[in-house]
């Protein structure tokens, strides 16, 4: 039996920023033993404290100098061993390092390579440098976001994070086939792919198509989609409320204490509510400031409809709902001290996985990854001797 | 060329968005997928995006409030490899559907669950889509920014990262299967997918200053060197200056060397995104240079320069891109509802199994016979359940 899906799976990652690395922490919640491989100087992200301890969850960190020919064979003899080979560095790196996928098939036939770019590794714009952001730009999500106004940049990584489930997916995919058949294979997962997967409803495209609608703020700050699908100020703060049949509507007319709306011809059925949308909006903007939002929960709850309010991230590590989902881990830090994060969001009832501890400081595990792939103490000593390692 | 999950058969009871999607995702890569559809109006089929979402698939109808469905769904069950709802707790139990009970008919069984919640917790059966967790999750308030009205994602980003998240366990779930013989039950709850998407944010350091105060936030960018600017022909560009390397190279470009040396710009790139005035005063410095050339100019500076740096385009460009194209990310498939229609591309490439759409979405109970005969039904049998409106 395994105690974890990823028992065993061995995961060499040369990684920065989100879209490799978190693929990377997605594989560890599930047990997977993965070494985050890092300059001696540490991965240029590291600057992002706080996101990079997020995005290196659960990873045993090796410091490695590949810049010398001794760093590049300590590479080789573990990719050797390795199952998987994660990387997201810029297009020609890998390559340079001999450490491109037929290279290190050439060593380890049954590897598992997964490059993760921002365009793809082949195509016009491969050898661009690119970030989250430039694939939200590219890919049209700003465009959708800002409307008829000025585009606007998504606060969450959107394109990044997607990159990195759709990896983790390749690659458990892969690992299944190669248990299937024994055959390794190459990966490729991009932003701008991502971008697209984003999209897909968009992206559909046939005749006849409608365009989405919104309701946007006096600002151009989307706010919904239609006039009971959508946010509504309240006394203290804002409500959001995701009325869409019949009996929702009625239910929100009994909460709004307008029940005599409720079979208004003006807005009913559905149709007739967006078409007289101005007279309802001006009704619905006036019930809502009546109230604090917590009130207003309270009794759409009670009546069924959907409906939430305004949060903030940060104010939700004592959320009973998130902490009963084992959505937060709590670490001690060697590096950061204490933190709080996001734990593992897939649950698995008969593997599920488990929490290695916090993102590692640079080269924390190093003796200890040398030693786990075959490395002896005196070839260990020895290259520490030379520099190859902190 | 072969498929990874040939031979793989999954029953799709979800709605929505996150588990068709996630259908879609296992079925281009080779997954038998058998949509249930109820025997009358499928409210499902009102979003055209479900054309897309069961391309390649099969379709059953079947009543599952009549027991006979319901056993009819059981014995569907005994053969299937993978499940997919996406119900609240309480609407899984009533359909007789728990983990523990249908493995006990079919130990190989992969129960993918995505409830709104979670299977159990104090909100578990409150009623959500994914706006409704979009908001609650925090993803909405910290877009807008603190003291600013909540921003509503276009996007249902809970929605397509569950679907993500599930196609990973899944998988997973199958390859352990591979070794022990034994299936599992599988939950990505869409209150979960949104943390995921948000881990970077989602965080607590209580022993460090956070680099930047919490809900600080504009809607161009997080930093002056990683933000939107309006270019002098109206168009924008995204410059994104991720290290302090290419924040040197930025300056360069924009023949603003001073700036590497100004006092004030001296935290640059990101921790400059905590000092008010600074800050203010660097994207006033750069919106002021990028006023002074098109787009396309400056997009060929930065180029030359080595800085990362994009322009804001619209998806309708995307169906002729180049690179878009050369990625297959959009194939054209008819639809015999639709007609003509182009679709997203299979998002990941695997390229000793490469995977990719099959077709279209079948019609509403288009495979109906076909599935019955194989598990057993004979003609007599088939045509008295739908007789009574079973299937």
């Amino acid at each position: 039996m395994l105690d974890h899906a990823f028992d065993g799976v061995r995961v060499l990652e040369l990684t920065t920023f989100i879209a490799g690395p978190y693929a990377g922490t997605l594989l560890a919640n599930l047990g997977a033993h993965v070494t985050k491989i890092e300059p001696p100087t540490g991965d240029p992200s590291r600057i992002l404290i706080g996101a990079w301890q997020a995005w290196n969850k659960g990873k045993h960190g090796l410091a490695l100098d590949l810049t010398r020919a001794e760093g590049q064979q300590v590479l080789y003899r573990m990719a050797a061993q390795a199952d998987i080979f994660l990387e997201n560095l810029r297009t020609g790196v890998l390559p340079r390092l001999k450490a491109d996928y037929e290279s290190i098939r050439a060593l380890n036939p049954r590897i598992i390579y997964c490059s993760v770019s921002a365009y793809g590794r082949s195509g016009p714009l491969s050898a661009k440098p690119g970030f989250d952001p430039l694939s939200q730009a590219r890919s049209g999500i700003m465009q959708a976001q800002g409307g008829t106004g000025a585009p606007v940049f998504h606060r969450i990584a959107v394109c990044d994070y997607a990159t990195a489930s759709l990896a983790a997916w390749a690659l458990a995919m892969a690992l299944f086939h190669r248990q299937r058949t024994g055959q390794g294979q190459y990966i490729e997962a991009s932003l701008l792919n991502s971008g697209l997967a984003l999209q897909a409803a968009n992206l559909f495209r046939f005749s006849g198509k409608q365009a989405l609608p919104r309701v946007d703020d006096p600002t151009g700050v989307p706010l919904g989609i239609d006039v009971t699908y959508r946010y509504y100020r309240t006394l203290d703060s804002w409500v959001f409320i995701g009325v869409r049949s019949a009996r929702e509507w009625n239910s929100l007319c009994h909460v709004i204490e307008r029940e005599e709306l409720a079979h208004d011809r003006r807005f009913n059925p559905r149709v007739n509510r967006l078409q007289n949308a101005a007279e309802l909006t001006s009704i619905l903007e006036e019930s809502f400031p009546q109230r604090t939002t917590a009130e207003w929960m309270e009794e759409l709850v009670e009546h069924g409809v959907p409906a939430a309010p305004l949060h903030y991230s940060h104010e939700l590590f004592d959320d009973p709902q998130i902490n009963r989902n084992g959505l937060l881990a709590r670490f001690q830090s060697a590096d950061v001290g204490r933190t709080t994060q996001v734990a593992n969001p897939v649950k698995l009832s008969a593997t599920p996985g488990l929490e290695w501890g916090p993102a590692p400081a640079i080269g924390q595990h190093t003796d200890q990854v040398l030693s786990s792939y075959g490395f002896t103490p005196g070839e260990v000593a020895e290259l520490r001797d030379k520099g190859v390692i902190p | 060329m072969a498929r990874p999950l040939d031979g793989i058969s999954v029953v799709d009871l979800s709605a929505e968005i996150a588990g068709p999607y996630c259908g879609m995702l296992l079925a281009d890569m080779g997954a038998d997928v058998i949509v249930v559809e109820p025997v009358g109006d499928n409210q499902e089929r009102d979003n055209p995006a479900f054309h897309q979402w069961h391309r390649g698939q099969r379709s059953l109808t079947l009543d599952l409030e009549q027991d006979k469905g319901r056993s009819l769904l059981g014995r569907l069950l005994e053969g299937a490899d993978v499940l997919l709802e996406s119900l609240p707790p309480s609407r899984a139990a009533a359909l007789g559907l728990s983990y523990e009970g249908l493995a006990a008919r079919n130990r190989r069984l992969v129960y993918g669950a995505i409830p709104p919640w979670g299977d159990g917790g104090p909100l578990a059966e409150r009623p959500a889509d994914d706006a409704v967790i979009a908001a609650y999750s925090g993803i909405h308030g910290d877009q807008g920014g603190v003291g600013k009205p909540p921003a509503y994602t276009v996007m249902p980003i809970p929605s397509y990262s569950a679907a993500f998240h599930t196609a990973y366990g899944i998988c997973a779930a199958l390859y352990v299967r591979e070794m022990t013989g034994e299936g599992q039950k599988v939950e990505v709850p869409l209150l979960n997918a949104a943390l995921s998407f948000q881990s970077g944010g989602f965080l607590d350091l209580p022993d460090r200053p956070a680099p930047v105060p919490k809900g600080r936030w504009e809607q161009p960018g997080y930093a002056p060197v990683y933000r939107l600017y309006r270019c002098a022909d109206g168009k924008w560009i995204f410059a994104a200056c991720g290290h302090a390397e290419f924040w040197n190279k930025l300056c360069l470009a924009l023949d603003r060397v001073d700036l590497l040396s100004d006092p004030r710009f001296a935290n640059a790139p990101w921790a400059i995104a905590a000092e008010d005035d600074n800050r203010a005063a660097l994207i006033a410095e750069l919106t002021a240079r990028y006023a002074t050339k098109p787009a396309d100019e400056w997009l060929r500076i930065l180029e030359e320069g080595d800085v990362p740096a994009g322009p804001v385009m619209a998806l309708g460009d995307m169906y002729a891109d180049p690179q878009v194209l050369h990625n297959g990310m959009v194939v054209e498939i008819a639809d015999p509802a639709l007609g003509p229609t182009q679709q997203l591309g299979t998002p990941v490439h695997l390229f000793g199994t490469p995977g990719g759409p099959r077709g279209p979405a079948p019609r509403q109970g288009q495979h109906t016979a076909e599935v019955l005969a194989s598990l057993g039904y004979t003609g007599g049998e088939i045509a008295g359940l739908r007789q009574q409106r079973v299937v």
